[in-house]
């Protein structure tokens, strides 16, 4: 028994001594903030992966540290950037993860199982589509001298709660992906002229894993209203700055979307109804006093221009892009199974007919009468 | 009484915490991949029939103990079939609960290794629980009862985190049509989903070591609460994940339910899954300690040698080449399959053997 | 755990071979003759060399002169008694009042019934009880050609006056505490239950050293096998002396080595008197204020009378911070080896780039980091514990200022670091018993090792190995964890929680308790099911 015992204490010795297999320091980590994806310029078929890191050292020249490198994979991307690097990569803290407009183009879904993969990573990592270059994106000169991964990512984050932009994360992209009947998409970034900043008002669509095009402005919010994530925003109806004329905005605090679907003679049709409901924000008339025929009035134009946006994406989205990024597919599969069964959704999608109702409420009319 | 250092009995309510934990602990984090695998989208009704079967099984074996109130599986066997060929269902049962208790030791491991040791050799991740599993079935029954009613507070309290995502991020459309994969596919979804209730027949042991004044009912009470609360939070698992992430993603994931809790994030803390680890680690631990405990106890009253202190490091051997042996969870995961389909048809078709011979022969009960 | 306990007990327990006798008696018989002059010899040879005996001789004027002798010794016999009561009356005797001749029995007798004005009086025959006597404070009366002895109670020394344990002050409450003679601690606990039920047994302790070891409980609410256990325990304490309730507590324990206390030690009666009304023991040595309490519970040391004194809202949340505080102890230093070294994505992504700057430059791994700043700790506390008063304070301020700052500047350890290990000392600290903080060190220790080699898992196993020690120990035949492990709803009203008290109607399960209701008629609140038999 005293022999037992032994045994088993100096196997515990054992394995505390020898331990430590899987640590590594902190400071001795490229903690990677950001990544982007890129088509290689030199050789098409390589990519191009981009990793930014902030940089730990104190009195460095630059608060953070970008290092591109190539090949075909993320993976391998990841080997030859390591070569560069005294720093183990650690990509538990990714943050936003940019990819080329161009690269998009081709298909993400198998770059993307890497990171899927890795059970470091969180599954809120924003995933973001640029117009230019993923990879100078990380160069941004940004005046307040923050990291570029965290200014993008404050950045969606604060626009998508005011409804001027959807901020996509992997769970979203991963979701829309995998179930049938709907497509994913991402945020869409482009550049503002000085270079210095970006507009983060875009949506890149998809159909599959491949980028087809994006929604701009108020496309997304119109996209937004029809997912009915519409709980905050801002819609101005107006004619022109001029003397006698005049614009409104609506700023809706609540709102919403519902779907129905049926068949009617073998045809998909669609009914959607969005409901928004809010106050004035701002009347830019020549006597700004709103009464009830203003409101009424302005509520009519909302409706309006909203109907009009909703059914120009959802249009855009049947002809143009032909992908069903609204996830209207699952309501077939969920309440016409048979019908979703027979039929192959991304065919009959771009020929589904959509009935749009839209409703505006204008609540409150600010502090102002 | 109060001196002696007590019989080796548990209490009614440790029986729930073990029958709970050890219910609980079987497929926790990937059942809801296992049993979509099968049943789609309705593989919550499937988790919830499953539970039923083992509900319906538990209540049967409940009804044979009763007879025999103060003897386990194996010594009833030992006086139903005679000294020598009663040993035969003691030995099937011993080789079953090895397998067993090394399978959900790999399903542990493995997942340990996966989040969050992937460097360190697997060796000697089993090596450190099987250490902890020793020392804990060494003091016998009363201190496992003792044990894992703490975890099951522990566990209690901390779960409810789990349930948020679901009132999150649930999306109802993901679960449509429900019963849309057609009675078929829903019960052949059961039979996996019952498998993860397999550890109901721990019943076969633990039953004679819950203290004589609780009466049959109170057992039969704590029993069948436990396995209902199971059930109930297994469905929902299942339900959660599918309205969280959809079928066809939640077949991406080796453990969904980890990314299931993954989804949350507060502000400042982030990932919560740090806190969960701990709940996971606590509750596998002590759902495979009870599979343990038992062949420890089965393998002793075999050989009859009850009461011997080391039976737990002999059993350890065994159980640890058998973990060895699923190198990788795929692997594992077939031989799950096998093993639940070869295995526990033989293991029930052993305990009817027993006690219809049992029944045959007038053993046992208030008339013997 | 128990079975040990037999073990050992019978490895050291010898019953008493008449230890006293080897040493005094030179031959001859034990017990006192008639001849005076040759009494007075053999305890003169028992006590040679001994100069602070004093051996009074004098004449009484009876019915003839009879010498007599008073012995004790000097300095633990009240002065006062001796002279006014003792030799006054004894030498004030006349002869007028022995008219009759008498027996030297009869005369002691007279002595004893008529003229000695002392409270206590026993006659006694057996030498080695005079010798314990004398020693322990007694007055002992010989009479010529008497083989009778007069002890007369005279006991008084000096002590220390009772005053406020600097070790458990409490804001609200009695500001009394133990001194070092038994006798006033009995009294100190009588006077908060006036019962007849409270029971006071005497045992001896310590071949040399023959300290009276008093056990205190309530009868009718103490298990009758707790006290026999108790006492049967004691009873093997075979050391040649007992200074301290430590002394005994070793011997008493059931688990030896394990590094939490199964004897609750207090010096305040308050928590005594509350701890015999919920079935417990106490254990109180002569010559300590330190009294002890068995069966112990972890509960236990978790609580303070303060949590009964003060609102139940607040008696609640102290009791859950001092809970957290417990875990944080434990745990936190080892937390930040764990995130630091091994789950880096963990970290919340604002704190992580402070945490990476703070480490660039220093060149220990964490875990050494670590152990090395706990050590530190470790120092600066031991050296400021056991240095007087202020220059303790000094120490301490110097530890905690100077070293953590310059080890910082040094870029020997990280200020997050120290910040944690400061919060992981002052939790330990938070916990009212003391010898609670060192199991916790202890543990803490260990955790940062299994931290630093196998990270969450490595703290999720020590801590499951921690909880499956827990749930083996046992105090007393009473489980350590009573109240969690084995779960009773009806315990929890004052384990984590303090409800009010009225709601505490039902005394904390103990085992075979028979009066287990508090307030009258709030009997059916309690559940039958009492864990484990």
């Amino acid at each position: 028994m005293r022999v037992l015992k032994l045994v088993i204490i100096l196997s515990l010795f054992l394995i505390v001594l020898s331990g430590c297999w899987d640590s590594v320091e902190l400071e001795e980590q490229f903690l990677v903030w950001g990544m982007g994806w890129d088509i290689d310029e030199e050789n098409p078929n390589l990519m191009t992966l981009t990793l930014s890191a902030p940089s730990t050292t104190e009195g460095a020249p630059e608060p953070y540290i970008a290092v591109s490198s190539s090949g075909y994979s993320v993976e391998e991307g990841r080997k030859n950037i390591q070569k560069q690097l005294q720093y183990t990569i650690e990509m538990g803290h990714l943050r936003v993860l940019v990819i080329s407009e161009d690269f998009a183009k081709q298909g993400i879904l198998k770059f993307m199982d890497s990171l899927g993969r890795n059970p470091r990573i969180g599954r809120e990592t924003k995933l973001v589509v640029t117009a230019g270059k993923a990879k100078d994106l990380w160069d941004l000169e940004h005046p307040s001298n923050l990291l570029p991964a965290d200014y993008l990512v404050e950045l969606l984050k604060v626009n998508a709660k005011q409804g001027i932009t959807a901020d996509i994360t992997f769970r979203d992209f991963f979701e829309a992906i995998s179930n049938e009947g709907q497509e994913p998409v991402t945020s869409f970034i482009r550049m503002s002229k000085d270079a210095k900043m970006f507009n983060a008002a875009g949506l890149a669509v998809f159909k599959e894993d491949k980028m087809i095009g994006k929604l701009m402005d108020i496309e997304v919010q119109a996209f937004q209203f029809i997912i009915g994530k519409c709980k905050n925003g801002t819609i101005t109806v107006g004619e022109s700055t001029k003397p006698g004329s005049n614009s409104i905005t609506f700023c809706h605090r609540r709102g919403g979307s519902k779907v129905k679907t049926e068949i009617i003679n073998g045809e998909p049709h669609i009914y959607l109804k969005v409901e928004l409901e809010g106050d004035i924000s701002e009347y830019t008339a020549d006597k700004p006093t709103v009464d009830e025929e203003v409101i009424e009035k302005a509520e009519t134009a909302v409706t309006l221009r909203v109907k009009k946006e909703v059914e120009k994406v959802i249009e855009k989205a049947q002809k143009e892009f032909e992908s069903d990024i609204f996830g209207f597919g699952l309501y077939f599969k969920a309440y016409h199974n048979n019908y979703w069964k027979s039929h192959d959704w991304a065919k009959e999608f771009p020929e589904a007919n959509v009935h749009v109702d839209v409703r505006v409420k204008i609540r409150r009319i600010g502090i102002e009468s | 009484m109060t001196m002696v250092r007590g019989k080796q009995i548990i209490s009614t309510k440790q029986l729930f915490a073990i029958l709970f934990l050890g219910l609980m602990n079987h497929g926790y984090v990937s059942i809801s991949r296992w049993i979509t695998e099968v049943a789609h989208q309705d593989a919550w009704i499937s988790t919830f029939l499953g539970g039923f079967i083992a509900f319906v099984l538990l209540n049967i074996i409940l009804l044979l103990m009763k007879r025999f109130p103060d003897k386990t599986f194996i010594q009833i066997s030992d006086e139903v079939l005679g000294k020598y060929l009663g040993k035969i269902p003691g030995i099937i049962f011993l080789i079953f609960l090895l397998f067993f208790t090394a399978l959900s030791l790999y399903l542990l491991v493995s997942l340990v290794s996966a989040w969050l040791l992937p460097k360190t050799p697997i060796d000697v991740i089993i090596i450190s629980i099987l250490l902890l599993q020793i020392y804990l079935t060494r003091e016998g029954i009363k201190v496992l009862g003792r044990f894992q009613e703490m975890i099951m507070v522990i566990v209690l309290l901390g779960m409810p985190i789990t349930f948020l995502p679901y009132f999150i991020y649930q999306n109802h459309t993901l679960l449509m049509p429900i019963g849309g994969t057609g009675v078929v596919t829903i019960l052949k979804g059961a039979l996996p989903a019952f498998y993860t209730f397999f550890t109901f027949f721990s019943l076969l042991i633990l039953y004679p070591y819950v203290r004589k004044d609780a009466s049959h009912k109170e057992i039969v009470k704590a029993s069948n609460m436990s396995i209902l609360v199971v059930t109930i939070l297994k469905t929902f698992y299942v339900f959660g994940s599918i309205a969280v992430f959809g079928e066809k993603e939640i077949q991406f994931f080796l453990y969904p339910l980890l990314e299931y809790v993954k989804l949350l994030v507060f502000p400042v803390i982030e990932r919560v899954e740090f806190m969960m680890i701990f709940l996971w680690l606590f509750m596998m631990f002590s759902g495979t300690v009870t599979t343990f405990y038992m062949a420890n106890l089965t393998a002793e009253q075999v050989i009859n040698v009850e009461g011997y202190k080391n039976t737990g490091l002999i059993i350890a051997i065994p159980i640890y080449f058998l973990t060895r042996l699923s190198q990788n969870i795929a692997e594992s995961l077939s031989l799950f399959r096998l093993e639940g389909a070869v295995l526990s048809i033989v293991l029930l078709a052993t305990i009817a053997f027993v006690f219809g011979l049992s029944f045959i022969l007038q053993k046992g009960g208030e008339n013997a | 755990m128990f079975k040990n306990f037999l073990k050992r007990a019978k490895a050291r327990f010898q019953p008493d071979k008449g230890l006293i006798a080897d040493t005094y008696v030179v031959e001859g018989e034990s017990s006192l003759t008639h001849d005076f002059r040759d009494n007075i010899c053999r305890l003169q040879i028992i006590f040679k060399d001994c100069s602070d005996i004093v051996f009074r001789e004098f004449e009484i004027q009876m019915d003839k002169q009879v010498s007599a002798v008073l012995i004790y010794l000097d300095g633990m016999v009240d002065r006062v008694t001796l002279h006014n009561h003792v030799m006054r009356s004894l030498m004030g005797i006349s002869k007028k009042d022995y008219p009759q001749e008498l027996s030297p029995l009869h005369r002691l007798n007279r002595l004893k019934n008529i003229d000695i004005m002392v409270g206590e009086i026993k006659e006694e025959q057996d030498m080695y009880t005079l010798v314990n006597n004398i020693l322990s404070g007694e007055i002992i009366f010989m009479l010529d050609d008497c083989d009778h002895a007069l002890i007369l109670n005279g006991r008084g020394w000096q002590a220390r006056a009772i005053n406020e344990p600097d070790t458990e002050t409490v804001v609200r409450g009695p500001k009394e505490g133990f001194v070092e003679t038994l006798r006033s601690n009995t009294t100190l606990i009588r006077r908060k239950i006036k019962d007849p039920n409270l029971k006071l047994k005497v045992v001896q302790g310590g071949k040399k050293t023959n300290t009276d070891i008093a056990i205190m409980y309530v009868q009718g609410i103490c298990p009758e096998d707790l006290i026999e256990e108790v006492e049967k325990r004691l009873k093997t304490i075979n050391l040649d002396g007992v200074f301290e309730s430590g002394y005994i507590e070793e011997f008493i324990e059931d688990n030896p080595y394990s590094p939490f206390p199964q004897v609750q030690i207090t010096e305040r009666p308050d928590k005594v008197a509350g701890n015999l009304l919920e079935g417990k023991i106490a254990i109180i040595v002569d010559g300590t204020p330190v009294v002890s309490i068995v069966p112990a519970t972890l509960a236990q040391f978790y609580q303070s009378p303060e949590d009964y004194y003060e609102r139940t809202i607040f008696g609640t949340a102290v009791r859950i911070i001092r809970l957290l505080s417990f875990i944080t102890s434990v745990t936190a230093t080892s937390l930040y080896v764990a995130l630091v070294s091994f789950h880096q994505h963990l970290i919340p992504g604002e704190i992580v780039l402070s945490v990476a700057e703070t480490r660039v430059g220093v060149p220990f791994p964490t875990l050494l980091e670590a152990v090395f700043m706990e050590i530190v700790l470790e120092l600066v506390r031991e050296a400021s514990i056991r240095l007087p008063g202020s220059i303790g304070q000094t120490i301490g301020i110097v530890g905690a200022l100077v070293i953590g700052q310059s080890a910082v500047e040094a870029k020997l350890a990280s200020p997050i670091l120290v910040i944690i290990v400061a919060i992981s000392a002052i939790s330990s600290y938070v916990i009212p018993h003391f010898s609670t903080s060192y199991s916790l060190r202890f543990m803490r220790f260990m955790m940062i090792g299994a931290a630093g080699t196998f990270g969450a898992y490595g703290i999720a196993i020590v801590w499951i190995g921690l909880l499956i020690h827990l749930c083996t120990l046992e105090s007393f035949g009473q489980p350590y964890l009573a109240g969690v492990a084995p779960f009773r709803w009806t315990d929890l009203k004052d384990t984590i929680f303090r409800v009010p008290l009225w709601m505490m109607g039902t005394r904390p399960t103990v085992p075979d308790m028979k009066d287990i209701d508090r307030m009258l008629g709030a009997k059916g609140d309690r559940e039958d099911d009492n864990g484990e038999g």
